[in-house]
């Protein structure tokens, strides 16, 4: 009984959302119940989330493991802005800047660092992967789209040169859709696998 | 009463049996043997000790080097008529004791037990060269004991002491005793001689042809087949090994040379080409179990760090350049795409009866070049009237919404209401299409909507996966809803074939758009041409690449290509 | 017919073949799967950093839910049950980080009923950040604490990823990747030695362990892709004509 309540369950739910997509008017009350519970089971998910973060932490810095200090500036950060958020609200323009001055410039250093590493892995691709079929297809569409993007290739709508710009635009696209193509099949495949009770590897063996 | 003595296992089984009662081996041609003459089948059931058989051998050969060098020497009469007796009764014996034919069936049938051998004659040549020199000034003394002990005299030492010759212990006692035995079993009434002992061993014996071995006296015979040699560096045992091969019986022999210190010069070890193969595939799987793993180990790190530390510093100079630097009031100039211009209409259709739903779907680090596009599409919104209201995908939207109205100074903020944080963008979105369609169709349970449902939605994104998720979910239970997009440059170029089959009614993706459409500001010429210029480090960087030469580090992972 | 007929025969066909395939394979035959070398690479490494004491770093992704990539959360979750029968008795050196409350509890929970029916009682579970840049971040931190020698990449990622396995390699740890969407393995193919690319992803889990249902996943995904594919055909023909 233990595990067949769970499985009931999920096998009810998953059913009635995908029935929703096909007899959304008759289904929109039962749906509209079951999303409701799912985004506040995902948001307490969310909050899980956060309560592990800080016990890994509060527990390096309890046994004052490597990285304790760093872990410290964590914890503390952490409770300055759930202090704050809490007396002023995220309305509060104080709290506002508070908290996106710091989010603000250290995303985008990370993203300016996501930048270099793709610069330096570009310079080094043909090293580590070598000239194979793969890496060089990828570097004549890598530059292909930079120089598209340039926008200094700008021939007149309706003139030959429009039309193999367009094409040649396309040209990852085509791709792209043809490996979404196979990743929904195989999302498919996964969810009816969860569906159909055949994988749980979340269950208690 | 007669038994006969199995050849094999040495059980005794009556006379007349065909086959031994223990091994089953067949017994024509077995000698009948006394059972009476305990002393005589005691003999029999005894291990042999080869060690006290060398070393009695040893000093019978003594003995007859002695003889011949007698006759120079000055000995008494007495002493060699003892040596010339002995050696008569030597010769005088025609055949080959019992035990002795199953000494050497031993050695033919177990192969295990010549290295027994070779054990015990290692310990008895050890024991022979240590007491030679006192031997030698023994031998008369020990000749005469031998002659008197054949009298009748029972030694009761252990025969084995003799291969510790450092002992205490009375060589010629034992000895006597071994003698004393062969003799009392064979020829009972007649004392045997050392040289007849000797000599019945002669010929094929293994025992005499070891021993002859010793003295060099047997040569090794030479194989017709090829010879290798190998150094085995492995292990502790440093030796020269040579194995030959015979094809004939698909075996390889071993001769092991300077084993262990010893002195001995070959040892022949017949091993099968199967056995062979399994020890080599052992040893192998051995060294691969020592020998160092190949790790991925990266080629001059600090090299790597420099050129990294390199590359920041060329992208950050030239950027900073291009941003700073740059005339301020340079145009630019596009083609204004069809889908930017859609939006362009859009807006200029808005009315105060209208009623956006505003999805934030972009995070903080591409706030710089969101605002740049959505600060002045959202002041022409106000301008409109309509109704504006906020829903967030990502945990900062509200407070970024906040800062582009802060940022692009937006005087009136026509929120009828925040809808709040979505924790999963495509969740968020299907149940919003869900409720919009419940309202639509059931007002009376549209409890979860604080608002009329909307006329448009506009999303704001930055990735192409949360927006993609939106249209889906959107468009497949309202395909009649308008969807617009502001994008990213680096989402915009993934979502166009939604512009092409209907499902968006317009987007403006990047800051070239939104320049083309007529709402630039003031950042946007050195934004966009710092674009450019990261763009065309992009191309430097990848044809550098291209034209260094390849790695042979690429072959050291497997998988590296699909 | 309409789009949502198509769609749910699509649905329904696949489920019949799932089922069909798993009682055929249940009982006899297999089916061949095709090798991936950068799957025996990352075993293979991975074994090694154990003989060698290293720590093994599994990252599961800094979301559950896909918006690009159907189910890669879910199938994260296939991976570390695989990966955790699969682990000589060394799950100690294993840590696994995961940037989502959701993906850390169904995490917990597979590893507890591993070790339950294990040896070691040991839970090493990191949450290294809640949203995709803290996660960055979090992860190069606790890449300097753990300095591992085999890092794998599973689950849903952002362009980010690319920088987590950069930092990986620079460590020298062997990097392996089935991660992200089509951008994010874009970037990754510029810094990580063995990727899989697309729907290459969803064959992971039988890789690992050639069980019956998922040998009928294998086979009931390329028969829809053939399926599929004659269907564009078809349909681009009768665009091209105007019937369609």
């Amino acid at each position: 009984m233990k595990r067949v309540i769970p499985v009931l369950v999920l096998i009810v739910t998953g059913l009635a959302i995908l029935a929703g997509y096909f007899f959304p008017v008759e289904l929109s009350q039962l749906n509209g119940l079951l999303i409701n519970w799912g985004i506040l089971l995902i948001g307490v998910a969310g909050l899980i989330g956060i309560g592990c973060l800080l016990r890994t932490h509060i527990v390096r810095v309890i046994h004052w493991q490597k990285g304790a200090l760093l872990s410290v500036v964590v914890l503390v950060a952490f409770l300055i802005t759930l202090g704050m958020g809490f007396l002023l609200s995220p309305q509060d323009s104080f709290f506002r800047n508070w908290v996106l001055n710091i989010q603000i410039p250290v995303e985008t250093s990370l993203l300016a660092l996501l930048a270099v590493t793709l610069l330096y892995g570009s310079l080094r691709i043909i090293r580590i992967r070598g000239w194979t079929l793969m890496s060089v297809s990828f570097l004549i569409s890598a530059l292909i789209s930079l120089i598209l993007n340039l926008q200094y290739l700008q021939p007149a709508s309706g003139t030959a040169g429009y039309e193999w710009v367009e094409v040649i635009r396309r040209i990852p696209l085509a791709g792209l859709r043809g490996i979404l193509i196979g990743v929904a099949l195989g999302g498919l495949i996964v969810g009816l696998r969860i569906l159909l009770v055949m994988d749980r590897p979340y269950e208690d063996k | 009463m007669f038994k006969l003595i199995c050849p094999e296992c040495n059980a005794e089984n009556p006379l007349g049996a065909e086959k031994c009662k223990d091994c089953g081996t067949i017994l024509e041609g077995a000698i009948p043997e006394d059972s009476n003459q305990e002393k005589g089948s005691d003999l029999e059931k005894e291990d042999v000790n080869l060690s006290d058989l060398l070393h009695l051998l040893k000093h019978d050969e003594d003995l007859n080097q002695f003889n011949e060098k007698s006759e120079k020497d000055s000995v008494s009469d007495s002493e060699q008529a003892d040596i010339e007796s002995l050696s008569e009764q030597v010769e005088e014996e025609p055949e080959v004791p019992e035990w002795l034919n199953r000494i050497r069936q031993r050695a033919q049938a177990e192969p295990d037990s010549v290295g027994e051998v070779t054990q015990k004659i290692f310990a008895a040549r050890q024991s022979l060269e240590d007491a030679e020199n006192e031997r030698q000034q023994q031998l008369e003394s020990l000749l005469q004991k031998i002659h008197d002990e054949d009298e009748g005299t029972a030694p009761s030492e252990d025969p084995e002491r003799i291969a510790e010759p450092d002992e205490d212990v009375a060589p010629d006692t034992i000895r006597g005793d071994w003698l004393r035995r062969i003799r009392k079993k064979h020829r009972p009434a007649e004392a045997e001689s050392a040289d007849e002992i000797l000599s019945e061993r002669e010929g094929d014996s293994l025992l005499h042809w070891l021993v002859a071995l010793e003295n060099g006296e047997q040569p090794l015979e030479e194989l017709e087949e090829e010879e290798f040699s190998k150094q085995s560096t492995h292990g502790e045992i440093t030796q020269e090994i040579k194995y030959i091969v015979n094809p004939e019986d698909d075996t390889k022999k071993f001769i092991l040379n300077d084993v262990k210190g010893t002195q001995l010069e070959a040892m022949v070890l017949a091993i099968s080409q199967e056995d062979q193969a399994r020890v080599e595939q052992l040893m192998a799987a051995l060294r691969a179990e020592k020998s160092a793993r190949q790790v991925s180990t990266r080629s001059g790190p600090a090299f790597n760090r420099g050129l990294r530390l390199i590359i920041a510093l060329v992208l950050i100079a030239i950027l900073s350049l291009a941003l700073f630097v740059a005339r301020s009031d340079a145009r630019l100039y596009g083609r204004l795409r069809p889908q930017a211009q859609s939006v362009g209409e859009w807006v200029h259709n808005l009315n105060d009866n209208s009623s956006i739903l505003l999805v934030m779907d972009y995070s903080a680090a591409f706030s710089g070049e969101m605002e740049l596009i959505s600060t002045p599409i959202l002041k022409e919104i106000f301008k409109t009237g309509a109704k504006v209201t906020t829903l967030s995908s990502v945990p900062a939207g509200r407070l970024l919404f906040d800062r582009l109205i802060e940022v692009g100074s937006l005087e009136s903020r026509q929120t009828v209401a925040d809808l709040g944080y979505f924790p999963i963008g495509s969740f968020g979105a299907y149940g919003l299409a869900n409720q919009i369609t419940q309202a639509r169709n059931q007002p009376e349970f549209a409890i979860n909507l604080s608002v009329e449902p909307f006329d448009n939605i506009l999303i704001i994104g930055d990735d192409y996966e949360g927006v993609m998720a939106w249209i889906e979910q959107i468009h497949s239970l309202n395909p009649e809803m308008p969807i617009l997009l502001l994008l990213s440059d680096q989402a915009g170029p993934l979502l166009q074939p939604y512009w092409e089959s209907g499902q968006v009614q317009g987007m403006i993706s990047g800051i070239s758009d939104s320049v083309n459409l007529g709402v630039e500001s003031n950042e946007s010429p050195n934004r966009w041409l710092a674009y450019q210029v990261g763009t065309v480090l992009m191309i430097l960087m990848l044809l550098i690449g291209m034209s260094l030469p390849g790695s042979r580090n690429s072959a050291v992972t497997k998988g590296d290509e699909q | 017919m309409t789009w949502n007929a198509i769609g749910w025969t699509i649905i329904g066909l696949a489920a019949l073949l799932l089922l069909f395939f798993r009682l055929l394979f249940g009982r006899r035959g297999r089916y061949l799967v095709r090798e991936q070398p950068a799957v025996h690479a990352f075993l293979e490494h991975r074994e090694r950093a154990i003989e060698r004491g290293e720590k093994c770093l599994i990252s599961l992704g800094d979301r559950f839910w896909s918006r690009a990539y159907p189910a890669l959360g879910l199938q994260s979750l296939s991976v570390t049950s695989k990966l955790a029968s699969l682990g000589p008795g060394g799950l100690e050196e294993q840590f696994l980080a995961t940037g989502s409350g959701e993906l850390a509890l169904f995490v917990r929970q597979i590893l507890q009923g591993d070790y339950r029916d294990g040896y070691s009682m040991a839970l090493n579970l990191v949450v290294p950040g809640p949203t995709p840049y803290a996660f960055m971040a979090g992860f190069l931190a606790d890449l300097h604490l753990f300095n591992p020698g085999s890092v794998g990449l599973f689950g849903n990622y952002g362009t980010t990823g690319a920088v987590n396995m950069e930092a990986a390699e620079k460590k020298g740890a062997h990097s392996f990747a089935a991660a992200g969407s089509v951008s994010t393995q874009a970037a990754l193919f510029l810094t990580t030695r063995d990727l899989l690319i697309g729907e290459e992803v969803y064959l992971l889990p039988g890789l690992f362990d050639e069980l019956p249902e998922n040998q009928a996943t294998w086979i009931s995904e390329d028969i829809l892709r053939v399926l599929l594919i004659a269907l564009l055909v078809i349909a681009a023909g009768l665009k091209m004509v105007g019937i369609l």
